[in-house]
């Protein structure tokens, strides 16, 4: 895979453990789609902008997701704020009128399809077109301003440099609540699974055969267990059967060897809950 | 039968507009074809519910897969984002004080967003800037510091515009704050929100001349928790002829907590946090949607809300104390628990004091039970998923639930009431219409 085919994943951080990971390019979110991540969309549509059942760009990530996607060479992590400011402070006056000119560029190609548009409507309806007589301040105040998603001010300072890379990877594996759920997340993916946050079904993933798009899900997946040390209550499997009944999903228990350095080796073991026979 | 009246009157107490409600949120991904209005083949794409169990390898399948993921991109590669030139409304970005401003402020959003200045510059705060951008009723700018002239600043994207968070706490709460104002709510930085309200009740600003140290702090301590007296020989002493007067004599060997109910009881509450000295500010506060709404004067928020990560580390899920501390600190209403004597002195509730009706005891007795007194709202922001979950101070301790309240009835309804936590959690998400399903399905911690 060649440098330009990752996918940008920018990350809110700021000085906080933890980070945002958020993706803008809708080709990117396309490609994740089709590689196995889902992801959420956070953004309002433009389009239906009062409701929050249809979402648009940015497409938020899990962290361990994001970890996941850099670690296997997918993705690149990019940061802000700093970039952007700086890349807005240095643009030259130059560059600043080339913008311009581009947008001007655009409404000239607005002016001339509605224009023809226009032409077109009132031949349609037999009234004779005149070019004149077209209604000029009418048509400049119908040209529409664009607000991009993907920036055109950043992506000349994109650093994919490994150690810059590394340095961030480190840093939001750390900040994680519980490391052991990267491992975890790691190994159902390993499986194919799609995941995403099980908050909602009382979990922290619930796993899709498929995209969900299509598929129903069919784990609710608890956060990840330290196999040789944490104790599973016996009161905790019962909820978690009841639980797993409850929202039509097993409920699975997942177990993260360490070794002696309490550093995880990459070794999950999984165990699902269901009721017998009456669920 | 009497959980049934109960549902019931709380349907009824429940605004007509706000009922809409989540009743089929409980799956994540919807039918994208609605939204994208494809003209052909509507009826193949799938409905919602329509989902398989697992792929099974079939073409048709997969075509079902990809006309449904079509459909999702294209609306959302079609919706253009932006405005025409004539409504365009220029924001700039002011990189130092991380706000942004409009020189030439209009539009409907002005009612509840925004501060105008003296010059009638109108300043947005950055979780303003960025919904409006994001929506498409602004143009985002940056603002050149180098520069006066606003000509030439170059035009921000949105990537450019989440890029500026300072952390990853502000982008849970924009994303809290954006949800909410896509719902039509009103929502005002809690450390923004004009306090004015509150200083205008005088009992706090008398207290605070000559109550001090020591004295304020013991009496505090003695109204917060009622103690109970005992005295051996009390039992032997007294004759019993009906069982309440066993419970009554019970009850009072068991110590408990007494909510706040009254305005004074509230004021000294409040007194003790400020002597405390740790007042803990909420994330946001909460109106309801209406047009009398007023920036400057919007008196008590209707809820006031907290955003927590789950997974992140740098948030902990509040403990008892502390969620003690943010109760004493709510300044947001009563949903007409107040006691009915104290009502009309309430901040807001004016209304609720007149709506209700004098009902059955038992019933109103419930419904305190159920709704508690003072609450807040913790937001639970999962990787992009937030759920909404109430927290409600409930007094259980000075409800007599084993009375006999009316004859007959009494018998089917007494024991302990049920704290009937569904249903309770039923009302918050129809006060909070389409949050999603999760308070339902949340079932570990809450």
């Amino acid at each position: 895979m060649n440098e330009h085919t990752k996918i940008a994943i920018s990350l809110v951080k700021g000085n906080s453990n933890s980070g945002t990971p958020l993706v803008f390019d809708i080709d990117d979110i396309k490609k994740l789609r089709n590689w196995g991540t889902a992801g959420i969309l956070t953004g309002t549509l433009p389009s239906a902008a009062q409701q929050n059942g249809f979402l648009s760009v940015p497409l938020r990530l899990m962290v361990e997701e994001a970890l996941w996607l850099v670690d296997s060479g997918m993705a690149f992590f990019f940061t802000g704020p700093e970039t952007v400011t700086a890349a807005a402070e240095t643009l030259t006056a130059r560059e600043m009128e080339h913008a311009l000119e581009r947008q001007e560029k655009s409404f000239a190609e607005q002016r001339l399809f509605k224009k023809q548009q226009h032409a077109e409507k009132m031949a349609s309806l037999g009234i004779p077109f005149d070019e004149e007589k077209a209604s000029f301040t009418l048509l400049e105040s119908s040209l529409f301003v664009e607000t991009p998603s993907v920036s055109e001010l950043v992506s000349a300072t994109i650093d994919q440099n490994s150690a810059r890379q590394e340095e961030l990877w480190i840093k939001l594996y750390n900040g994680l609540r519980n490391t052991g759920d990267y491992f975890v997340y790691k190994a159902l993916k390993q499986n194919h699974y799609f995941l995403s946050p099980g908050a909602r079904f009382g979990g922290r993933f619930i796993a899709y055969p498929g995209d969900p798009l299509r598929y129903h899900s069919h784990m609710t997946v608890q956060p990840a267990l330290d196999y040789n040390r944490d104790p599973l209550d016996l009161l905790q499997v019962v909820s978690g059967g009841r639980l797993g009944t409850g929202v039509k999903k097993l409920w699975v228990v997942a177990g993260v060897k360490m070794d002696d350095e309490k550093e995880a080796k990459e070794d999950v073991s999984f165990f699902s809950i269901e009721w017998a026979g009456f669920g | 039968m009497t959980s049934e009246t109960v549902e019931k009157d709380e349907e009824l107490s429940i605004n007509s507009n706000v009922l809409d409600s989540d009743d089929e949120e409980d799956d994540l991904f919807k039918d994208w074809s609605s939204i994208a209005k494809l003209s052909k083949s509507q009826a193949v794409v799938p409905k919602r519910g329509d989902k398989d169990y697992e792929p099974d390898g079939t073409n048709a399948q997969e075509l079902l897969l990809y006309r449904a993921k079509k459909a999702m991109f294209d609306s959302i590669s079609d919706a253009a984002r932006g405005t025409v030139v004539k409504n365009q409304i220029k924001a700039y970005y002011v990189p130092q004080c991380h706000r942004a401003f409009i020189p030439h402020p209009r539009g409907n959003f002005m009612h509840t967003m925004g501060k105008v200045d003296r010059n009638g510059t109108c300043w947005l705060t950055f979780n303003e800037f960025v919904y409006l951008a994001e929506r498409g009723t602004i143009t985002p700018y940056f603002k050149r510091s180098d520069r006066e002239s606003h000509e030439l600043d170059p035009l921000l994207s949105i990537q450019d515009l989440y890029l500026l968070f300072k952390t990853a706490q502000e982008t849970d709460e924009f994303a809290v704050f954006a949800h909410l104002k896509r719902l039509g709510f009103i929502v005002i930085s809690s450390q923004l929100t004009p306090k004015s309200e509150s200083a205008d009740i005088p009992h706090t600003d008398v207290k605070k001349g000559f109550r001090q140290g020591l004295s304020t702090l013991t009496k505090a301590i003695f109204t917060f928790f009622p103690v109970p007296t005992y005295h051996p020989l009390q039992y032997h002493l007294t004759r019993y002829t009906t069982s309440s007067q066993i419970y009554e004599a019970l009850k009072n060997l068991v110590p408990y907590y007494a909510a706040p109910k009254t305005m004074h009881d509230l004021e000294k509450d409040k007194y003790v946090t400020k002597f405390e000295g740790d007042d803990h500010e909420f994330t946001f506060d909460v109106w309801k949607p209406r047009g009398t709404f007023k920036k400057k004067v919007p008196g008590p928020p209707d809820f006031q809300l907290l955003v927590f990560n789950k997974n992140s580390s740098d948030c902990t899920f509040p403990t008892y104390a502390e969620i003690k501390q943010r109760f004493r600190s709510v300044r947001s209403k009563y949903e007409g628990s107040l006691t009915q004597a104290h009502t009309a002195s309430s901040p807001g509730s004016k209304e609720v004091g007149k709506a209700v009706k004098r009902l059955n005891p038992y019933i109103e007795q419930q419904r305190r039970l159920k709704r508690g007194y003072r609450s807040f709202i913790l937001a639970v922001m999962d990787d992009g998923l937030i759920s909404f979950v109430k927290l409600t101070e409930s007094d259980f301790g000075s409800e007599d639930v084993w009375f006999k309240t009316s004859g007959k009835t009494s018998k089917e309804r007494s024991g302990p009431a049920q704290p009937k936590r569904r249903n309770a959690k039923n009302s918050i998400n129809k006060q909070i219409p389409q949050t999603p399903p999760t308070s339902k399905n949340l079932p570990a911690e809450t």
